[in-house]
């Protein structure tokens, strides 16, 4: 899977979690500061990821990263 | 004093006089940090203008939200960050384009949980260097101003204490909530209401200059966990002292082994030597307090009562021996009268004796006649004998009201204060449960 298509995916889940449309949803946004997403909502980000991705990620590794093109990359290295 | 200790003092009236205030990272999740901000400053019917930012919602309270600080098209006095500290920096520099130079960060994770939380404290230090913003905290209760003239409670304390001339700060935010309910019951107002956290940027001594210089605040009270500029401290106290007359409070944990640990572990400092701080606060005329009991009835004394013109002070007091009468109605007995030594000793000395209503003249002759202390009524080593008719009035009187109003569950007359013999007794205080 590229990155590309990690990334369209990505913020597909997070349009669902946050309830955004995914066209305001820019690469370098900030889930807190851009995305408005609470502490609840950043927990259920990371179960989302897991699902799509049938992943399972470091949940304190995962809670540092902010944004979203961040968040594709993080989740790429458990797919290579 | 900082080098930016001047452009503190300027940027100062805006946070307690603000024409208007942004909550910056408000959302709409009631019972938290966030939203109990600006609901509070709603609720306490702020008067100047009040914007929230919540980049995930439309409105908070009804208010139109924008999304970034810089979204909102007017002027901005004050602004409140609430945000999590891992975005703090980023609201802060928005802050410094939109020209806001006043700031007060609620939000917790800086110094005191470590080193990643210390690193984010220098970060915000360099923000507000650059953009010349003064800000209160990180990790703090926030802000009151009662001043009718703007109702400020840019706290998440729920109630705004009542308007007085009593300035308060602290370091603990968890003290300040401690505080505020004594004082609302015992309906202790207050000027200003400050807690300042980690004083990253602004700090105590900041404080005690703009509430020199505050009409509305006669007293100072100041809750510390760590001194950092101990000589600053005392010029900034003696100068306040000498030039306004204005009593400074203060009372400074770690005093015992124990509460140095706590403060280690709440602020990440080390309280320092306490025995220092005892002189030092002493040489500067600062009053030292044991407790906050202590704190606010020394505040209270200088708040409503005219400081003394000369060091030449005469205490008048009552004469008479201190007793408690009193009674208790026992689920299986019903009223039980007591009677013993009253006042602050009833407590330790237990000196006292019991008898089920109704009683008898005899009955209560013999209580008062039981309890060790009776020499001190019957003329003791040269002093007067006490009114004892009238205490055994006192005493049937109060067997008659047991049986008389059963829904009086407890009374207390603490302290009956009884005079020499023939010149009867009166009651000091007095106390009643139904």
């Amino acid at each position: 899977m590229d990155k590309n298509e990690i990334r369209i995916r990505v913020k597909r889940v997070i349009a669902q979690v946050l309830e955004r449309d995914p066209g305001e949803i820019a690469d370098e946004a900030d889930f807190v500061f851009d995305l408005g997403a609470s502490s609840m909502q950043s927990i259920q980000l990371i179960a989302a990821f897991d699902e799509e991705f049938n992943i399972e990620m470091d949940q304190d590794k995962a809670m540092e990263v902010q944004n979203v093109s961040a968040a594709a990359d993080f989740i790429s290295s458990y797919l290579a | 004093m900082t080098p930016r200790h001047n452009i503190h003092i300027k940027n100062l009236e805006k946070i307690f006089y603000p024409g208007s205030v942004a909550v910056v990272g408000t959302n709409n999740s009631k019972g938290t940090v966030p939203y109990d901000i600006f609901f509070n400053i709603l609720k306490a019917e702020f008067t100047g203008v009040l914007y929230p930012v919540s980049p995930g919602e439309k409105s908070i309270c009804s208010v139109k939200a924008y999304k970034y600080i810089v979204d909102i098209p007017d002027q901005v006095d004050l602004a409140i960050l609430v945000f999590p500290s891992s975005v703090c920096h980023l609201a802060l520099e928005q802050c410094g384009q939109k020209g806001i130079r006043s700031v007060v960060i609620i939000s917790a994770g800086f110094k005191e949980t470590g080193e990643k939380g210390l690193e984010r404290e220098r970060q915000l230090k360099q923000i507000a260097g650059k953009y010349d913003i003064s800000f209160i905290g990180p990790n703090c209760l926030g802000i009151i101003n009662t001043d009718p003239r703007v109702n400020l409670n840019a706290s998440f304390a729920r109630k705004m204490p009542e308007e007085g001339n009593i300035g308060f700060l602290s370091q603990c935010g968890a003290l300040c909530t401690a505080v505020l309910d004594y004082a609302r019951a015992k309906h202790i107002g207050f000027s200003k209401f400050i807690s300042f956290g980690n004083k990253a940027d602004i700090s105590e001594i900041d404080l005690l200059f703009y509430l020199r210089n505050d009409d509305k605040t006669k007293v100072i009270l100041l809750y510390l966990e760590e001194v950092t500029d101990g000589s600053g401290l005392m010029q900034v106290a003696r100068e306040i002292i000498a030039t306004t007359g204005k009593p400074i409070l203060i009372l400074k944990s770690g005093k015992t082994t124990a509460g140095a640990s706590a403060t280690a572990s709440h602020t990440g400092s080390l309280a320092g030597s306490d025995e220092i701080c005892d002189a030092a606060f002493r040489q500067a005329g600062i009053i030292r307090c044991a407790n906050i009991e202590e704190m606010f009835n020394i505040a209270i004394a200088f708040a409503y009562q005219p400081l003394p013109k000369s060091n030449k002070v005469a205490i008048i007091t009552n004469a008479g021996v201190e007793v408690i009468p009193g009674f208790k109605r026992d689920p299986s007995f019903g009223g039980v009268i007591m009677f013993g030594i009253g006042g602050i000793f009833v407590e330790l000395y237990r000196d006292v004796s019991f008898r089920i209503a109704p009683l008898t003249e005899a009955d209560a002759e013999s209580m008062i006649h039981e309890i060790k202390a009776f020499g001190l009524l019957d003329g003791m080593r040269g002093m007067k004998k006490s009114d004892v008719s009238s205490i055994k009035s006192c005493i049937l009187r109060l067997s008659q009201l047991t049986l008389g109003f059963p829904r009086i569950t407890e009374l207390d007359n603490n302290p009956l204060i009884v005079h020499e013999d023939g010149k009867g007794c009166w009651v000091a205080d007095a106390k009643i449960m139904l």
